[in-house]
């Protein structure tokens, strides 16, 4: 059962055509990553498929749930009670974390629990201390978000999206804003995920980390799907002489 | 010591107690306009704020019009207009208190508006977006996530506007709304003294003094973050 399916996503800002019609299916369970070139519009399609940005073209499916349909060379969007519901089902780690620095870790994790699901403070806060044992943060719940290391952060960000029960987890290049030393937590907490089983897309820069956890690794280029495949497919596919030279500016 | 002190200021004590109770009446009056016009100006500057950041171009424009006039002419002739100008133009006699606070809430929330705009363009796009991730509404994001981080944003400008306040309050003489510069200038002028001027400019610095305190303090406490 697909958890995600897009079909040509196309996104322009004014002149500049960012996404050329992108497809692309997220099976449950499984972990996307999605690499290529900066500019190459990685991050305009998260955002497409979050609803941080509206896609000008293109077919959206997220947990059964239609976010848009494509007629007459238009995306069409559901209506608000549909998007909504699409929203709760979704969660994303952005690269900056977007803690709120006017709340302690707890209720950063707490207060969306509360008003948004309407579930009891009590019950929230045993969701999110579950999630900060997980993520070895136990220590840190009365901390404040400047308080913490860029890692720690990242952690509680991704426990702030774990705590409203999503069906689909999406990340924004979660370690291009941490220091190298502090990379190595992040991705240990979403290896951890999808040992889990969590439905994840990751836009990330980590080549080896994408091989090694990744089911499907999208490669974009300039706004198109360049492949689509296997992380061993994509990887080792000394024929396409595009991806090759990618990989080997990498490696330098 | 207080027969020096009475001698110092040349004036009776009977004289001079009864100069403090018409000052602390008029101090209380001066509390009033500060009051009432702190109460509505601070919530009518977030509105201001918000309108001229409208996504609707001429909402925006209105709304710079608006702020343009208030803080290019003289708040001094804003208030003979809110006061004099019904009458002159439609026959109604306005209430003077009512009149004075309108005239101050209209002049200050057009700058507390430029001080709330700064603070809501200082808060990044990404608290905007984590909020609408997480399902928050659109006004849940504003009220919980985005104006307590632009209060603490806006506390340094506010409070010097506050004090700027405490003092604009005098100019409620103008259409003759007692108040304690009011009530200065009369006691100086009916006891040939300067010692009322003396008292009211000790009151204004009190009053002053406080209205810092209380900034500094609420500073103090919405320190532990960023």
């Amino acid at each position: 059962m697909y958890l995600l399916e897009a079909k040509g996503v196309r996104k322009s800002f004014g002149e500049n055509c960012v996404l050329k019609g992108v497809d692309l299916t997220v099976e449950e369970g499984q972990v996307v990553s999605i690499i290529g070139p900066s500019g190459s519009g990685k991050s305009t399609l998260l955002r497409c498929l979050t609803q941080l940005e509206r896609a000008d073209e293109g077919a959206i499916s997220i947990c059964g749930r239609v976010m848009t349909t494509q007629e007459n060379g238009k995306a069409v969007y559901s209506d608000a009670a549909a998007l909504r519901q699409i929203m709760l089902d979704v969660g994303l780690v952005f690269q900056n974390f977007q803690l709120f620095p006017h709340w302690s870790v707890l209720r950063n994790l707490t207060d969306a629990q509360v008003r948004v699901l309407g579930r009891s403070r009590a019950e929230a806060e045993e969701v999110a201390r579950d999630l900060l044992r997980k993520t070895k943060l136990s220590d840190k719940e009365a901390s404040y978000p400047c308080q913490l290391s860029g890692g720690q952060q990242q952690r509680v960000a991704i426990a702030r999206a774990l705590a409203m029960s999503p069906k689909i987890l999406f990340f924004d290049e979660p370690t291009s804003a941490l220091d190298p030393e502090l990379i190595g937590e992040i991705l240990e907490v979403i290896r951890d995920l999808a040992s889990q089983r969590m439905t994840m897309v990751i836009v990330t820069h980590e080549m080896t980390f994408a091989r090694e956890i990744s089911d499907r690794v999208l490669f974009l280029e300039q706004g198109s799907v360049l492949t689509f495949d296997t992380p061993e497919a994509v990887f080792n596919d000394t024929s396409n002489s595009r991806i090759q030279a990618f990989l080997s500016l990498l490696k330098k | 010591m207080g027969e020096f002190f009475f001698n110092l200021i040349n004036m009776k004590p009977e004289v001079f107690s009864g100069l403090m109770g018409q000052m602390a009446q008029g101090c209380w009056q001066t509390a009033e306009i500060f009051f009432y016009t702190a109460l509505f100006s601070v919530p009518l500057g977030v509105v201001v704020a918000l309108l001229r950041e409208s996504a609707l171009k001429p909402v925006g424009a209105v709304t710079r019009f608006y702020q343009l006039v208030m803080r290019g002419t003289p708040l001094m002739l804003q208030l003979m207009f809110v006061m004099y100008g019904p009458y002159y133009m439609f026959g109604v006699s306005m209430n003077r208190f009512f009149a004075c606070i309108l005239a101050f809430v209209i002049n200050y929330a057009a700058y507390f508006g430029e001080i709330f705009r700064a603070g809501i363009n200082a808060i990044p796009q990404g608290q905007y977006e984590a909020g609408k991730v997480l399902g928050y509404t659109r006004v849940q994001t504003f009220m919980y996530i985005v104006l307590p981080q632009v209060i603490k944003q806006v506390l340094p400008p506010a409070g010097s506007e506050f004090l700027v306040l405490v003092k604009d309050t005098a100019l409620a003489n103008v259409i003759a709304q007692p108040q304690l510069f009011d009530v200065a200038k009369k006691t100086s002028g009916s006891m040939v003294s300067i010692v009322p001027l003396v008292v009211a400019a000790v009151i204004y610095l009190v009053m002053s003094a406080v209205v810092e305190a209380c900034f500094h303090q609420a500073e103090r406490r919405l320190d532990y973050y960023w």
